[in-house]
């Protein structure tokens, strides 16, 4: 699995296409619905992860910012950082995309 | 030698800045720690640093406000984490100082002066400015404040890492 992530409108779908035709897009969103409904996004993330595991994996960096006042938006992007570091130690290879542009860090 | 270690909430950051000191070598290790535990989610979060020093050798010292006043015995590796919660602290707590300009500056003074007696002094702070817009003149200045306080630890530094999910990149 390939994990690409980076700040929002970056570029990072396009350049996820460019590598593979299975890609599970925004996570991070898959996250945040998760969440909202009750369910543990732990299991999505880990469904997302083994059940694509020649795929690419696209999110958001969301934690760049003050810190949210509202409680679930807090717990929400402490939620996808960690699911990030998690996939990403897993991940085959890791790039970040900036203004298109993709730099491998992994 | 002074490691400046920074990164997004939930990037990892802190697990990286230990292994370095980790990686030092066998010395005392000191963590400095800044944060005042309000509420559940604060005592939680604290509570979850702690699990990750656990059985490591860390002795901790609490230093919420006041860094330049810190002591630490011996010679060794310290891990000061981190510094978003000591500005914040500095200016909103009933100890600390209050706003002034002048912060930034002290405190990387402060944190000069560790690093000159100590080994290995990592410190980690916060990627804050990327994403949405402060909402108040106030948490402005506070973001205007802790960017200043970074960009001087930068340049004091002898490496400077952003981590990135639990990625470093040496900067």
């Amino acid at each position: 699995m390939v994990l690409v992530v980076g700040g929002k409108h970056q570029g990072k779908y396009a350049f996820a296409k460019s590598l593979s035709e299975d890609v599970t897009k925004d996570l991070h969103a898959q996250i945040r619905i998760c969440m909202e409904r009750g369910e543990d996004p732990w299991v999505l993330a880990e469904k997302a992860r083994s059940s694509h595991s020649n795929g690419v994996i696209t999110m958001a960096e969301l934690g760049c910012g003050l810190v949210p006042m509202d409680a679930f938006e807090r717990e929400y992007r402490e939620t996808v950082g960690r699911i990030s570091c998690e996939l990403a130690k897993n991940a085959d290879a890791v790039y970040r995309v900036c203004c298109g542009i993709a730099t491998q860090i992994k | 030698m002074l490691i400046f270690v920074f990164g997004g909430n939930g990037s990892g950051k802190s697990e990286y800045a230990e292994q370095r000191i980790l990686e030092a070598g066998e010395m005392p290790r000191y963590y400095v720690a800044t944060m005042e535990p309000f509420g559940e989610e604060g005592k939680k979060r604290i509570e979850r640093h702690r699990k990750l020093r656990s059985g490591k050798g860390f002795a901790t010292i609490e230093c919420t406000t006041h860094l330049e006043q810190v002591k630490l015995p011996e010679r060794g590796a310290v891990l000061l984490e981190d510094l978003s919660n000591l500005l914040a602290n500095e200016i909103w707590s009933k100890n600390g100082r209050g706003w002034s300009q002048e912060l930034a500056e002290d405190i990387c003074q402060s944190i000069k002066g560790i690093s000159d007696e100590q080994q290995l002094l990592v410190v980690v702070g916060n990627d804050i400015h990327r994403d949405g817009e402060p909402q108040t003149p106030e948490m402005e200045q506070y973001a205007s404040l802790l960017a200043e306080c970074q960009t001087r630890l930068a340049a004091l530094a002898d490496e400077v890492v952003e981590v990135v999910c639990g990625i470093p990149i040496i900067l």
